[in-house]
């Protein structure tokens, strides 16, 4: 007898982080797309990815968004764990503005996949604690201060 | 080695000629400023020769600069950032710590200048520059500046600050070296209950001004980092928006990069500028993932999400509502400047748009 499971959701509503996103880098304001990705959107996917579950993140909410703001958040996730791997877990929900999603999927996501070919590393601006990275050679996931300020 | 009979001559008679030719220049220049003193030229600026007393101490030099009758962005765009330019060459002389700014002659001034003009005081604030201005003389103008919130920025010449009228007309943000988001978002959320009677988000302009301050903090003069985001409440149905950046200025930005506007060197400076809103150019920082901002703010232009949006930088004047006004400048404002308008239409058509 075959029974449908539902598998673990997990959810991060942007709001909760910040109502009003900043920048790209830490040096140029508050709750930038660097701070968010190192602080939340890394250990969640993290997880998410242990598990084998989906994750969901909800843009509605805050004041509004720069792109940069989305650019280096899910830009980076992509360069620690690459595109098949944040493809298939992240679903991104924004019915408030629809057009982020097709701006991370279709440019973000494919950008910053050619960035990780070719090894351009991103900037760091602050020094940041360990994040995880998958490791491609290995198949498994590593903890560690990957880069530098920069 | 066989060494030139005549080379030790040649070097003399080389070296006697630059010294003739120095001599020529010097002599030159120093007829052209007797001829300037005599001819009595006006300039934009004059310094006032500290008086003399009795105490050792003396005055920092007073450098008073005129303002001329017609100090409006949109209708005399030359003459303010002729202003701006003064500005900037009495900043990079440096010898004058004491700036006096005269309104007494305008008659004409609009919130975009307003804007610089602040921007400016706030740059030589910056600077350790001492620097106080007279009301204008007309009326009209008089009250312009008083309700637009400008002199809640100044002080008066003991320290004390302006005693002004309760009145929310002008709401000035202003930064160095990082974006204000939360005081932003609040701002506009201010400005959506001033149109609509409800408390709200409006997120096109949020993401345009975050695009913007991002730009003058990234690219601006590493020095001079100078950035100033003003909101005028111009009357129950119409908020005005000012942007105004102290750096390069995106076409000075291009240039740096100078083989990407190559292929483009017979287009005009206005049609460069305008490719860049429309992503033709990459990032100068070389990152294929850059570059999603001007072409953000030109989508939510047009979408109508906001109405009338120019833009000052270098040597152009971009309008975006109507391109016939758009014009190249013979004065260059080193940094950009947008000025934009809501109203309750706008507000509407982003509130009814297709999501699909």
């Amino acid at each position: 007898m075959y029974r449908y499971m539902e598998k673990q959701k997990f959810i991060i509503v942007i709001s909760d982080y910040s109502t009003s996103p900043g920048p790209r880098y830490c040096y140029q304001g508050d709750d930038s797309g660097e701070d968010f990705y190192h602080k939340v959107l890394n250990q969640k996917f993290k997880e998410a990815f242990e598990q084998k579950s989906e994750l969901e993140v909800n843009l509605d909410g805050p004041d509004g968004y720069a792109s940069s703001f989305l650019d280096e958040a899910f830009g980076n996730l992509i360069f620690d764990f690459g595109l098949e791997n944040v493809q298939s877990r992240v679903k991104i929900v924004s019915n408030e503005e629809p057009e982020w999603i097709e701006m991370i999927e279709k440019e973000t996501y494919v950008q910053w996949e050619q960035r990780r070919a070719e090894t351009k590393i991103p900037k760091k601006t602050i020094n940041h604690e360990e994040w995880w990275r998958y490791n491609f050679a290995t198949n498994s996931i590593e903890k560690r201060r990957w880069i530098d300020k920069n | 080695m066989n060494k030139s009979k005549y080379s030790i001559s040649r070097i003399r008679i080389t070296l006697r000629q630059k010294k003739i030719e120095r001599l020529r220049r010097k002599s030159a220049d120093k007829k052209r400023q007797r001829n300037i003193r005599n001819n009595n030229r006006k300039k934009s600026f004059y310094e006032e020769k500290p008086k003399q007393n009795s105490y050792k101490y003396t005055p920092p030099k007073e450098l008073t600069i005129k303002l001329e009758s017609n100090f409006s962005l949109i209708e005399d765009s030359v003459n303010v950032l002729g202003f701006v330019n003064t500005i900037n060459k009495v900043i990079k002389r440096g010898r004058n710590k004491l700036i006096k700014i005269d309104l007494s002659d305008v008659v004409k001034i609009d919130i975009g200048a307003i804007g610089l003009l602040l921007s400016k005081m706030n740059e030589l604030s910056q600077r350790h520059f001492y620097a106080f201005g007279t009301m204008p003389k007309d009326a009209t103008c008089k009250t312009i500046i008083s309700e637009s919130g400008f002199l809640e920025h100044m002080r008066d010449l003991k320290g004390n600050k302006i005693e002004t009228k309760e009145h929310k007309s002008m709401m000035v943000n202003r930064g160095f070296d990082k974006t204000s988001n939360s005081m932003v978002g609040a701002e506009i959320r201010n400005v959506v209950k001033h149109l609509t009677g409800e408390e709200n988000t409006y997120r096109p302009i949020f993401s345009m001004v975050q695009e913007m301050c991002a730009n003058s903090i990234e690219h601006a003069n590493e020095k001079n980092k100078n950035w100033l985001f003003s909101v005028y409440y111009k009357d129950t149905e119409t908020v005005c928006f000012t942007m105004t950046d102290i750096g390069h200025g995106i076409l000075e930005t291009l240039r740096k990069k100078a083989t990407q506007i190559v292929s483009d060197f017979l287009k005009s400076d206005i049609d460069i500028l305008d490719r860049a809103f429309d992503k033709k150019y990459a990032s100068v920082t070389n990152d294929i993932n850059r570059n999603k901002g001007l072409p953000k703010i030109k989508k939510i232009v047009i979408n109508n999400y906001v109405n009338n949006l120019i833009v000052i930088t270098n040597n152009v004047l971009l309008n975006f509502s109507d391109e016939s006004n758009s014009k190249i400048l013979n004065k260059k404002f080193n940094g950009t400047f947008y000025y934009w308008e809501l109203n309750k239409k706008c507000i509407d058509i982003w509130k009814n748009r297709s999501l699909l």
